[in-house]
């Protein structure tokens, strides 16, 4: 007997939206069974109900919207990837979706794009789960997928601010930072705010997505500012990164190398819950951060060679990884069709 | 020609306090006596003597109003200036027995008396002493009145000089105020116009901005199901049509050479197929007439902005207003229509489309604030009033209602109670002055926690000037 296909759940208030979508994809994909919602309510029975790979929603919606929908998802079923397909025109709406929906893809889509995201959403998911230490009481591993933001030192977050106004060569200064680099990458792959551009450089990015949209992206919520102590390990944490940044640049490392060097312990800012900060997190896989955030594929895959690397040598996580590092495939499952 | 030198009228010398006059000479007896009852007379015998009075005088505070001079005694030219000139005021008589040339009396007296002087003949003849002296005195005091008008018109001049000086840096100051404030008016007008512009702009941009991404959504979503759909069909082809080239080619047989399973295979999957098929191009055709619509209502939105008054269905405005802002009530209200038969009414149709749009919008605002959030509704009714020549459109929703305080400020500008970037407090002022412009008439009534319904009264016939 087979075993049963990851499940896409296509959520969206319009009935002739869900059906399009799930007639094009069943044909597209035998990776994916598709499943179809109505309203947030409707797909949060369903998720109840049967386990699901990626949820795909529509945003505006009666009741419960698409940002608050994918919300309650990062925080019951963070293993669960987030997509936002939405015919908004409003920048507004795409820097709001920035901390919950992994994802954002404007309507009209094709359904290569969807397809794709969600094969992409599902191969980091699995990524992770290997990547992620087991939880303290024995159950499911700490999902990176419930990282809806990342903690910095206000100062830093000052400073950005301060930067932007002054225009985009201030900003380059400022934001050699794992969290700041982190949250722009994450920005390039949204589809309103980047593009889904691939980029190999912050300058890159930054030209990409505009200073006004990183303002409107410092205060969406995805960025935790920390005052005083709790703000140490995570000025500690920027220094490491920047100092290896340094040395592969100094050793000759092309520039997305160099990325990869400074991001290597983004995953460890991360926390799910932006009332409360409990320090770092344990080491749970940046590569896979950045790829369910749609950071560019060649940089995600430096990220986990060199993390593979790091945690070989002993110089991540303090001896605290359970499991083996994981290593991407390069060849990861492509839908049927394609 | 002496007489031409006396000049004013002779003052009584009794109206004034008695004056006191220097007489050199020898017989000062022969002046005192005729005199003493009008003057206090002092004596001198040689000038050095009449100086020492004078200047006792002086001294003591008083004046010698007039002096009597025996040209014999004087003593060398010079003597009678030098005595007058200390006191410039004296009235001066001269005293002679010859009837000395006028111009050797002037060369002894300095220039500005030179023409004001008496001369007293001896021997006097009656009454001569008195008349001179008043003469004398007279023309002290019309030198001291002179003086003192002049000193006192010097005074009020330098007076009115300084009021004018001070008076012209006042109007000075009050021209520059005027003019500044004159400026600060225009700068204001000029300010105040291109807020009003501004606003007026800002507000057209903000409702085009708004509808324009409400309008993006609402093609967006249909968009998006033709694109899915087409892709699924195109998908369908791509694996059917060499089946059917094979079929057409064979005459109607599946070679099992010619991949005869998959044909198979496909005619298996054909009922599905058949049912996926047909549900795709409903839903193409569902999605193209979508767009077409809010496209129409669009064009209608863009046609009616013409500048003058029409005729225009109301009905229909009610219908293309409902499919441009339906992006902005869709979420929290479901719409009512109940439209009576409507006559065409004479109006900018496009400015009570936006009245309208105004009206639903705000509707749907007031509905999605109550707690707890349930679909609302918005009911819309269009009426013809024929009796008053009228039609009537109102719009009524459940929303939270307007609370008692502030219905006196509903129509005010930038008056809003919705939370900042949700409004600009300005639709409500404006579709006020647009159903005004009509001659119409904008009213509503509300309960709080029950709903609000704004009635838009418009004359079938126009705004009242039009017809005139």
């Amino acid at each position: 007997m087979t075993p049963p296909r990851p499940r896409i759940l296509l959520v969206d208030d319009e009935q002739q939206v869900v059906s399009g979508l799930r007639r094009a994809l069943s044909r597209r994909t035998n990776t994916f069974e598709i499943a179809t919602a109505c309203s947030a309510a409707e797909a949060l029975v369903a998720l109840a109900m049967e386990p699901c790979a990626v949820v795909v929603s529509d945003m505006q919606m009666p009741g419960i919207n698409g940002i608050e929908l994918l919300d309650e998802i990062a925080r019951v079923t963070p293993h669960v990837g987030r997509v936002l397909l939405t015919g908004t025109a409003e920048a507004d709406a795409a820097t709001r979706a920035l901390p919950t929906a992994q994802r954002f893809l404007c309507k009209p889509a094709n359904i290569k794009t969807i397809a794709d995201t969600c094969q992409d959403l599902y191969h980091y998911a699995k990524l992770a789960q290997l990547a992620g230490p087991p939880a303290e009481d024995g159950g499911e591993p700490l999902a990176v997928g419930s990282i809806t933001a990342l903690g910095i030192d206000a100062a830093t977050i000052e400073r950005a601010r301060t930067a932007v106004s002054a225009g985009r060569d201030a900003l380059l200064q400022v934001i050699c930072h794992p969290a700041l680099a982190a949250a722009l990458l994450h920005m390039t792959g949204s589809e309103f705010l980047g593009a889904r551009t691939e980029v190999s450089t912050l300058t890159e990015a930054i030209d990409l997505v505009g200073t006004m949209y990183f303002e409107q992206m410092i205060d969406s919520g995805l960025l935790l500012a920390l005052d005083g102590a709790a703000a140490d390990p995570i000025i500690a944490l920027a220094e490491r990164g920047r100092a290896r940044m340094q040395s592969a640049v100094d050793s000759g490392a092309s520039p997305t190398d160099a990325l990869a060097a400074l991001l290597l312990e983004v995953d460890r800012l991360g926390t799910s819950d932006i009332t409360e900060w409990s320090g770092l997190r344990d080491p749970c896989g940046p590569a896979a951060l950045l790829g369910l955030w749609g950071a560019p594929a060649l940089l995600v895959e430096r990220i986990a060679e060199r993390w593979a690397a790091e945690v070989a040598a002993g110089r991540i996580g303090d001896g605290c990884i359970a499991s083996a590092p994981p290593v991407v495939s390069s060849d990861h499952t492509h839908m049927a069709g394609e | 020609m002496t007489s031409s030198f006396v000049r004013a009228a002779t003052p009584d010398l009794q109206a004034h306090p008695a004056p006191t006059i220097l007489v050199l000479d020898h017989d000062v007896e022969t002046y005192r006596g005729q005199l003493a009852p009008v003057a206090r007379v002092l004596g001198a015998s040689s000038r050095d003597r009449a100086i020492d009075v004078v200047r006792a005088e002086l001294a003591s505070g008083a004046r010698v109003q007039a002096v009597f001079v025996d040209l014999a005694l004087l003593g060398g030219p010079g003597a009678l200036r030098e005595l007058l000139a200390l006191d410039p005021d004296m009235g001066c008589v001269v005293v002679t027995a010859d009837d000395p040339p006028f111009d050797e009396i002037c060369g002894l007296l300095a220039r500005e008396r030179c023409d004001d002087w008496e001369v007293l003949h001896r021997p006097f003849a009656a009454g001569a002493v008195l008349h001179r002296a008043r003469q004398a005195v007279a023309s002290w005091w019309r030198r001291c009145r002179h003086a003192d008008r002049a000193a006192d018109l010097e005074l009020r001049i330098g007076e009115a000089n300084a009021e004018l000086t001070r008076s012209h840096a006042a109007t000075a100051g009050v021209l520059a105020e005027l003019r500044g404030a004159n400026d600060r008016l225009r700068v204001e007008m000029v300010e105040r116009t291109r807020l009003e512009d501004e606003r007026r702009l800002a507000n057209k941009l903000e409702g085009i901005g708004q509808l324009a991404a409400g309008i993006a959504h609402e093609i967006n979503t249909p968009t998006q199901y033709i694109l899915s759909n087409a892709e699924m069909l195109e998908s369908v082809l791509t694996e059917w049509l060499p089946a059917i080239e094979t079929l057409a080619t064979t005459g109607g047989s599946w070679p099992e050479e010619a991949g005869g399973a998959s044909a198979r295979q496909l005619l298996a999957e054909l009922p599905e197929l058949d049912t996926d098929i047909n549900a795709a191009v409903t839903s193409i055709l569902s999605g193209a007439k979508s767009i077409a619509r809010i496209v129409g209502a669009m064009r209608e939105f863009s046609r009616s902005d013409a500048p003058e008054m029409r005729l225009a269905d109301l009905n229909r405005a009610i219908h293309a207003t409902l499919e441009v802002v339906r992006h902005e009530y869709r979420q929290v209200a479901d719409v009512e229509l109940t439209l009576g038969e409507l006559p065409q009414v004479h109006c900018h149709v496009g400015e009570i489309q936006q009245v309208l749009a105004n009206l639903i919008v705000n509707a749907a605002h007031a509905i999605d604030r109550r707690e707890p959030k349930t679909q609302g509704i918005i009911q819309i009714e269009s009426l013809h009033d024929k009796a008053r020549g009228r039609v009537e459109i109102s719009i009524a929703d459940n929303g939270i209602g307007i609370p008692p305080e502030n219905r006196d400020r509903v129509f005010d500008p930038f008056f809003t109670t919705k939370p900042v970037g949700r409004g600009t407090g300005q639709g409500l002022a404006i579709a006020h002055n647009v159903v005004a412009r009509h001659s119409g008439l904008l009213t509503f009534d509300s309960t709080p926690g029950a709903g609000t319904r704004f009635l838009v009264s418009l004359p079938v016939r126009g705004p009242v000037r039009d017809r005139s």
